[in-house]
């Protein structure tokens, strides 16, 4: 066999990305990568031996590595469809990016972990993962040691057709008895489908297996015992509409209070800044399903936690401004003048610096009691609510609870916006904004119980109308508090203030915009076709319109 | 995308070894590459142990995504569209379709997002194929043997790509197959460098190991890489990235 060039999958002379796969997705019969896990330890030579008579073998090199599996937090590029592996020995590392829905496998060499997407090389897969990733940060979400061979399948020309890699697995601590498995992974080659698509049938049959798609990585989290979960901030809540209102609140209370609690490990670590804002929504959710489904529980009851919930925001509060602040910084750096770029260093410094103590004072608050108390009883009241707690909607099936509340805070967005007029003071449509945020949480709280389609055509027109109001006290919000910083600090360089008095000009700028847009925004939420897709969202009873 | 055609009007001059060559370098250096062989011989593709075949023909190529076609082979980087026996009637193929001579630049058109570079090993003559292959290509790279013969041939080559409709298309031309113990290659060398604008700083020497590639079937690089002719096709794709980051 001649010395052929490198592949990328070789940790020995790897230097460039390698795609596999048409790279096209159209019309194939079969995925690119074909992934088959067997049992136990099947030695290399027994792998070669199912391609035996179709293929000759070349053997490639073998090492051992470490396999990692990354993802955000809560699984954002798996369930967008892709599948990002790492492969390392010592410093020098493999990263396998995978599409699942077009079958396609791009193979990039890396130096050291990878840690940021931009280690991909600014290949079209780095842009496309940057999209899904967002704001989030990657972690490994699962490793397992590895002993990989690889294998080339040649035709008789001697040309690859087939690259072949079987990795043996095992846990380290390997207290499961079937923790062992070896994976075999056969990535087609552009233009030789039908090798491919021979290669996998010869496996299969010599083993009695079927090829599963991401067969890896689901085995390897069955090893490890962890399970693909996905954190949706979201609530998703499982029951029949014949369930209780006590019912449908305390699953929706303990969905959110997972996901605070889940969220909890991220923001100590300082993964990335969404935690916190996970953790924020689901506090804001909390507070509003407990402020809005009322009756289920006694007033008296949930007082102590209505106002510990807000307690939870309110110390998180700032911390999260300040995220906001930093995570735009470079916008904002963009929207003045390049005199002053210099002088908004010193503003940099300033959020960081109080970023540092904020952050400081939160973790104070997560490893607290006053924090671990809430959650432990919050946890216990929602199992199970004694009698005395109950209220008088607690026993009603569900529907005509999440009807009433859910169009009572529809009429009160209709009122508080019908009212708002050009000389309305700002408070006026940030109280709207509110209440657009708790219809919001309405809709999403009893998705399943609507009318499918409806639920979705609401959302989309109630975000709009929040993106107006958002921006708009967005830039209020940040006046003030710019404002304040700007009087509060001495600082070094003049330069910082008049970089401040920049951003508020800007801030004031695009409030006027907001604000002069809100009349069209909400004209087209206020319409006769909204109203309709209202009065048939629980589809049980017709309402009379607000 | 950059396309870079391999051409000469003669035939046996070292088209095919530079395509694949310089292809396989320009791979290596990180770029997308494709190499479309389409000489009916097929050389390049046998040279890359890929199948010269394509299936339903060339006329296959026409309405269909060209992808469906393209062979990865065995280097990082490098994809093949196989040439086809069929490929000697191509020039009927195109003269029956309007615009019969934007045929290539058309197919290309949809890989154009894919590669960075396309080197297009052409057949020899003055065809209907060829003249698609210069309208498509940004640059033609003409390997000369250094002979008299091979000096009218250059001649004929540089009056024909003056036509108007190949304005912007640039021809840099290469020695090729040279013998330096050959008194004639010295001084037709010699000669040229002092007469002609644009020639190539390197040169690619009669070698063995060139000729090997017919064997071994893969570059030179790859199985004699501190060989003459390896050494060689180094240096001249050095030469031919540095010119084209130059002339933008």
């Amino acid at each position: 066999m001649l010395g052929h060039d490198s592949i990328a999958l070789e940790f020995t002379c790897t230097t460039q990305p390698q795609r596999f796969g048409s790279g096209d997705g159209k019309g194939k019969l079969l995925n690119d990568t074909v992934e088959f896990i067997l049992p136990g330890n099947v030695p290399t030579s027994e792998v070669e031996k199912f391609f035996t008579g179709q293929f000759a073998a070349a053997r490639g090199p073998e090492y051992s590595a470490t396999l990692r599996f990354h993802d955000t937090f809560d699984w954002r590029l798996y369930r967008a469809g892709w599948v990002l592996e790492e492969a390392t020995r010592g410093r020098r590392g493999v990263v396998g990016c995978y599409n699942r829905r077009t079958g396609d496998h791009v193979s990039i060499p890396v130096t050291g972990r990878l840690r940021h997407l931009h280690e991909l090389g600014g290949l079209q897969e780095e842009r496309d993962l940057r999209g899904v990733v967002g704001l989030r940060a990657l972690i490994a979400q699962a490793q397992l040691p590895v002993r990989v061979s690889e294998i080339k399948l040649l035709n008789d020309d001697q040309k690859t057709v087939v690259h072949c890699r079987v990795g043996q697995y095992q846990a380290p601590d390997a207290a499961e008895a079937n923790s062992e498995f070896t994976a075999i992974r056969l990535l087609g080659l552009r233009g030789y489908t039908a090798e491919l698509r021979i290669a996998a049938a010869r496996i299969a049959s010599a083993t009695n297996t079927t090829q599963r798609e991401c067969a890896v990585l689901h085995r390897t989290m069955e090893v490890l015992g962890q399970t693909l979960d996905e954190h949706a901030v979201k609530p998703h809540i499982r029951l029949p509409p014949s369930a209780t209102a006590l019912q449908w609140m305390s699953a929706i209370c303990t969905r959110l209070v997972d996901v605070m609690v889940s969220n909890e490990a991220g923001i100590v670590q300082d993964i990335d800044t969404e935690f916190l804002h996970d953790f924020r929504v689901a506090v804001r959710r909390t507070r509003s399903a407990l402020g809005q489904i009322r009756g289920v529980y006694k007033t008296e009851s949930i007082t102590r936690f209505s106002s510990e919930f807000a307690w939870l925001g309110q110390v998180t509060g700032p911390l999260r401004d300040l995220d906001v602040f930093l995570l735009h910084f470079d916008e904002l750096r963009a929207s003045v003048p390049v005199e002053l770029h210099d002088g908004l260093q010193g503003f940099n410094d300033y959020l960081r610096g109080q970023r540092i103590r904020e952050r400081r004072r939160i973790l104070k608050h997560l490893r607290g009691e006053r924090y671990h108390s809430l959650v432990e009883d919050w946890r216990c009241f929602l199992a199970e609510p004694g009698t005395r707690h109950r209220g008088g909607a607690a026993g009603q099936t569900v529907v005509p609870v999440a009807r009433e509340h859910t169009l009572r805070i529809w009429r009160r967005v209709l009122k508080q916006g019908r009212c708002i007029n050009d000389s309305s003071p700002p408070q006026a449509l940030h109280d709207l904004r509110i209440s657009c945020k708790k219809l919001r949480y309405m809709l999403e709280f009893f998705t399943p119980l609507q009318t499918a389609g409806n639920a979705g055509h609401l959302t989309r027109r109630l975000r709009r109308l929040q993106e107006n109001l958002g921006d708009f006290q967005d830039c209020s919000v940040q006046i003030e508090t710019l404002y304040n910083i700007a009087h509060q600090t001495a600082w070094d360089q003049p330069d910082t203030v008049l970089a401040l008095g920049a951003l508020i000009q800007q801030a004031t700028d695009r409030g006027t915009a907001a604000r002069q847009d809100f009349h069209r925004r909400f004209q087209s939420f206020d319409t006769r076709s909204t109203a309709r897709l209202f009065e048939r969202l629980f589809a049980q009873t017709q309402i009379k319109v607000a | 995308m950059k396309v870079i055609a391999l051409y000469s009007i003669k035939g046996g001059v070292g088209k095919t070894a530079s395509a694949v060559n310089l292809a396989y370098m320009c791979a290596q250096g990180g770029n997308h590459t494709l190499l479309w062989d389409l000489d009916p011989q097929g050389a390049a593709s046998f040279n890359l142990r890929i199948k010269a075949k394509l299936a339903g023909g060339p006329k296959a190529l026409f309405g269909r995504d060209i992808m469906r076609y393209v062979k990865q082979s065995d280097y990082d980087n490098l994809d093949l569209l196989p040439a086809d026996f069929s490929n000697r009637k191509l020039d009927l193929l195109f003269d029956a379709r309007t615009r019969r001579k934007q045929q290539v630049r058309r197919l290309l058109e949809s890989v154009a997002d894919r590669y960075d570079y396309v080197f297009i090993d052409s057949p020899p003559g003055l065809t209907l194929v060829v003249e698609n292959i210069l309208r498509a290509a940004d640059l033609v790279l003409s390997p000369l043997i250094p002979s008299t013969l091979s000096l009218r041939t250059l001649d004929q080559l540089t009056e024909f790509v003056r036509h108007p409709k190949l304005r912007g298309l640039r021809l840099w031309v290469f020695f090729s197959m040279v013998d330096v113990r050959r008194q004639l290659h010295r001084e037709v060398m010699k000669q040229l460098a002092t007469q002609r604008q644009g020639l190539m700083r390197h040169f690619i020497p009669y070698s063995s190991d060139i000729e090997r590639m017919g064997v071994i079937r893969a570059p030179v690089e790859v199985f004699a890489r501190r060989s003459q002719g390896g050494l060689a096709y180094r240096g001249l794709w050095s030469e031919v990235a540095r010119r084209l980051t130059d002339h933008g």
